[in-house]
């Protein structure tokens, strides 16, 4: 039990420091934000009261301490506090497109296990070994936003099927799924196949082979199960990186989810949304991982020490 | 084994294809189109501007195709004094809910702007609404206010809605269609039936906010927009030959590159050096030959759409070499020229929001060289915040329409040219200009004004406070349905006639 609890608190420890770290992006960001939401909201050319004025309403002018342990115990409470460009509660805008990047990420994790398992099971037969790393690396090594690129101008503008418009619908998610899912899955192959070389040599394998077990059914039933914790922390690291809105991919497929709302916020600099973003792909990131460290130590409690 | 593997290909295809653009029902005469910027809400003080863009609202004056400015829901619009405005209203107007435009409304209606909207604060502020009868307003300026048809044309100045409506919907504007539903991606438009105005030919229009330019683009490409707006000047060459969608451009060129002298610091502070600079510049090959569409050559800081715009600038290296020489600015031994020890180096501002500023700054290094400048190109994420430091820039590349998008030369040339206006960047500081432009501002006779505009384009010629190197028409890419469509030279992409 202690292992768990363990983990939980180191999780809970990563968040707090990635959330003060997230805060002091507003320290770093260029210009006066009053004025940049006074832009934003229309007024060409602010004059200093304006900008005073909206300055003492956004509280810009109390010390960092004070406004950074405001953020934190409003966002402990879900609050992430307003978007400088709409106004509207950042919270409210990241659940209206969270559900679609849930989607997306649900379709490209499904891929990617199909891609995954199959792949490194391949890896297991010598002569098949050097074609599923070429696949492998092939994967690893195009950039998810040339094979997106590639999609829409073969597969939607040419043969049709598909669309450019995204409507965040399951049926939609699959084309950008993807180029998110051949980039997982060639992590995932590569973390699988070395753990399932190393699990093959283990003596219980060996006795299974022994006793006259298929080919098949040791690498199903004895090599498996042994190889999966390493691929249960590779998942959890994607899952993160998918929750917090694959930013390009999303982008290119004009998905309306997470990635094309935090590119936009930081081409306009806002900064709120920007933060409120990025502390979402820290929880879901942290969540992920300790989820699967949990998993993994299931699975193989030797691990857990 | 191979169909097991085939079929693990060939099923995303066939799921993917439940999504392909016929998932929306099409309607028959509705019109798809993509752009860039996001509709955020129906409040018609802050996001107002968006009415007479996507014909959901109208305002009170029009710029028109040809240059002018008309009334739209106004009937007309007569100065009393150059304080003093009567605003007479058409009759039968009514809003999308069936309520009617009075003057009492209207008067409603400018008293929330004059409270709320900061540029019509800025323009008209203390100024007093007076209903005079059931169609007719009195607007009272403590200031002369010369360009208030120009004014009232502005997207961004009065927008005219239903005052008694309790919150911001889709049918308190007058416009020929109405809001059907408005979210983050998309903004669906349907025909009104109570438009006052005649008949709509459209039955709908569905506006997708896209902010990806190749998206934009690819949308028209596979058929699920029929019109794509503001796409980037690269995408369009493609387009050129022929068959399938194709590349439809604005009647006039109303967005500027002007290149903004830094009059604060050397070597621009120079008249020589800005003189030569102007005549180095080759209007025509920047225009025709490094930009292509949709440019056009610029002969003066006004498009020849208005008839008092005079061809203050033209290209002659001989005489700019000329008056560098006379200036003292030699030729060192690298070509570049000098003076008392200083080269002729001068930094060109670009910023990333428009990358063709990147592409015309690269052409001027080339062009200039021979003169004997030194051209170095500096990029800046916010060139209005880079400009206002006199430091680090000599020359800055902006985006900015001289006659707005309203044919107003006047609120351009205060904001741009005037001492200490917000937005002179380059520090022009010229008593005979101010002058100019406080009687323009008192002159709502646009005869009267005709040689005032004249003698100002004259003086910031001769002074070379700006030169304007390229000018754009907003182009689009259309779709073969919609191939007559021609984008608008004011921003009102969808109207009754549309």
């Amino acid at each position: 039990m202690r292992g768990p609890s363990r983990r939980i608190a180191q999780a809970a420890v990563t968040l707090v420091g990635a959330a003060v770290l997230v805060w002091s992006l507003q320290l770093l960001a260029p210009g006066d934000p009053a004025r940049r939401v006074l832009v934003a909201n229309g007024v060409g050319n602010p004059t200093p009261t304006q900008v005073a004025a909206l300055r003492a309403e956004l509280g810009l002018d109390e010390p960092a301490p004070v406004r950074l342990g405001r953020w934190l115990l409003a966002a402990a409470t879900g609050d992430l506090g307003r978007s400088w460009r709409s106004g509207a509660p950042v919270a409210a805008e990241l659940a209206d497109r969270l559900p679609a990047t849930l989607r997306l990420a649900a379709v490209a994790l499904g891929f990617a296990l199909l891609l995954a398992v199959p792949l490194a099971l391949i890896a297991q037969h010598r002569r098949a070994d050097l074609a599923a790393r070429g696949l492998v690396f092939l994967g690893a090594a195009v950039p998810s936003f040339v094979v997106g690129t590639l999609l829409l101008e073969v597969v939607v503008v040419r043969l049709g099927i598909g669309r450019v418009l995204a409507d965040g619908s399951w049926g939609g998610a699959v084309l950008p799924a993807v180029p998110l899912a051949l980039a997982a899955a060639a992590v995932w192959a590569r973390v699988l196949r070395a753990a399932m070389l190393e699990v093959r040599a283990r003596r219980h394998v060996q006795v299974a082979r022994a006793r006259g077990a298929g080919r098949l059914r040791v690498l199903l039933v004895h090599v498996l199960p042994g190889a999966s914790p390493p691929l249960f922390t590779a998942i959890g690291m994607t899952v993160g990186s998918l929750l917090a809105g694959a930013a390009v991919v999303e982008t290119i497929f004009t998905w309306p989810g997470v990635g094309p709302y935090l590119v936009e916020a930081i081409v306009a600099r806002d900064v709120p949304v920007v933060q409120g973003t990025v502390l979402l792909g820290v929880l879901a990131y942290v969540v992920a991982n300790t989820l699967a460290d949990l998993a993994a130590a299931a699975v193989d409690p030797g691990r857990a020490r | 084994m191979a169909c097991r593997w085939l079929s693990v290909l060939v099923v995303p295809l066939v799921l993917a294809a439940c999504g392909t653009p016929d998932a929306p029902p099409r309607e028959d005469a509705v019109v798809r189109v993509v752009t860039p910027y996001t509709v955020r809400s129906l409040d018609p003080i802050a996001q107002g501007l968006w009415s007479p863009e996507w014909g959901y609202g109208e305002l009170l004056m029009r710029a028109t195709e040809d240059g002018r400015v008309e009334p739209w829901l106004l009937e007309s619009l007569e100065p009393e004094s150059p304080t003093s405005w009567l605003l007479r209203l058409r009759p039968g107007v009514r809003f999308a809910n069936g309520n009617p435009l009075t003057a009492e409304a209207l008067a409603a209606v400018l008293h929330r702007h004059l409270a709320e909207n900061a540029l019509v604060r800025d323009a008209l502020g203390g100024g007093e609404v007076r209903v005079v009868d059931e169609r007719t307003v009195q607007l009272t300026t403590p200031r002369p206010v010369g360009n208030l048809p120009h004014l009232l044309a502005d997207e961004q100045g009065v927008s005219v809605f239903d005052p008694t409506a309790s919150e911001p919907a889709g049918d308190i504007y007058t416009g020929p269609f109405r809001v059907r539903s408005l979210t983050a991606d998309e903004l669906v438009l349907e025909r009104n039936p109570e438009y006052w105005g005649g008949e709509v030919r459209l039955d709908g229009a569905r506006v997708r906010f896209v902010p990806d330019p190749q998206a934009r683009v690819l949308a028209v490409r596979s058929g699920e927009a029929d019109i794509a707006l503001y796409p980037p000047t690269e995408a369009l060459a493609r387009f050129a030959d022929g068959g399938g969608p194709s590349v439809a451009v604005a009647a006039q060129p109303l967005q500027h590159l002007r290149a903004i002298p830094n009059l604060r610091k050397a070597p621009m502070d120079d008249l020589a050096v800005r003189r030569a600079f102007a005549l180095g510049v080759d209007y025509r090959g920047l225009a025709e030959d490094v930009l292509g569409v949709p440019y056009r050559t610029p002969t003066g800081l006004f498009p020849d759409v208005v008839d008092y715009a005079l061809p203050t600038q033209r290209t002659d290296p001989a005489e700019a070499a000329r008056l560098l020489d006379a200036a003292g600015w030699a030729p060192g031994p690298d070509g570049v020229r000098e003076r008392d020890g200083v080269r002729l180096a001068i930094t060109v501002l670009t910023y990333g929001s428009q990358p063709d500023t990147r592409t015309v700054a690269v052409a001027l290094q080339s062009q200039l060289r021979p003169l004997g400048f030194d051209v170095a190109i500096a990029s800046v994420d916010d060139n209005y915040a880079a400009m206002r430091d006199p430091a680090g820039w000599d020359v800055g590349l902006s985006f900015d329409g001289t006659l707005g998008y309203t044919y107003d030369p006047i609120g351009p040339l205060r904001s741009f040219l005037t001492t200490g206006a917000q937005r002179n960047f380059g520090g022009v500081a010229d008593p005979e200009l101010d002058t100019l432009v406080a009687q323009l501002e008192a002159s709502p006779d646009e005869a009267a004004r005709r040689p005032l505009l004249e003698r100002a384009q004259q003086i910031i010629a001769a002074n070379a406070y700006v030169v304007i190197v390229a000018q754009r028409a907003s182009p689009a890419i259309v779709g073969e349905t919609f191939a007559g469509y021609r984008p608008s030279s004011v921003l009102h992409h969808l109207g009754a006639r549309t």
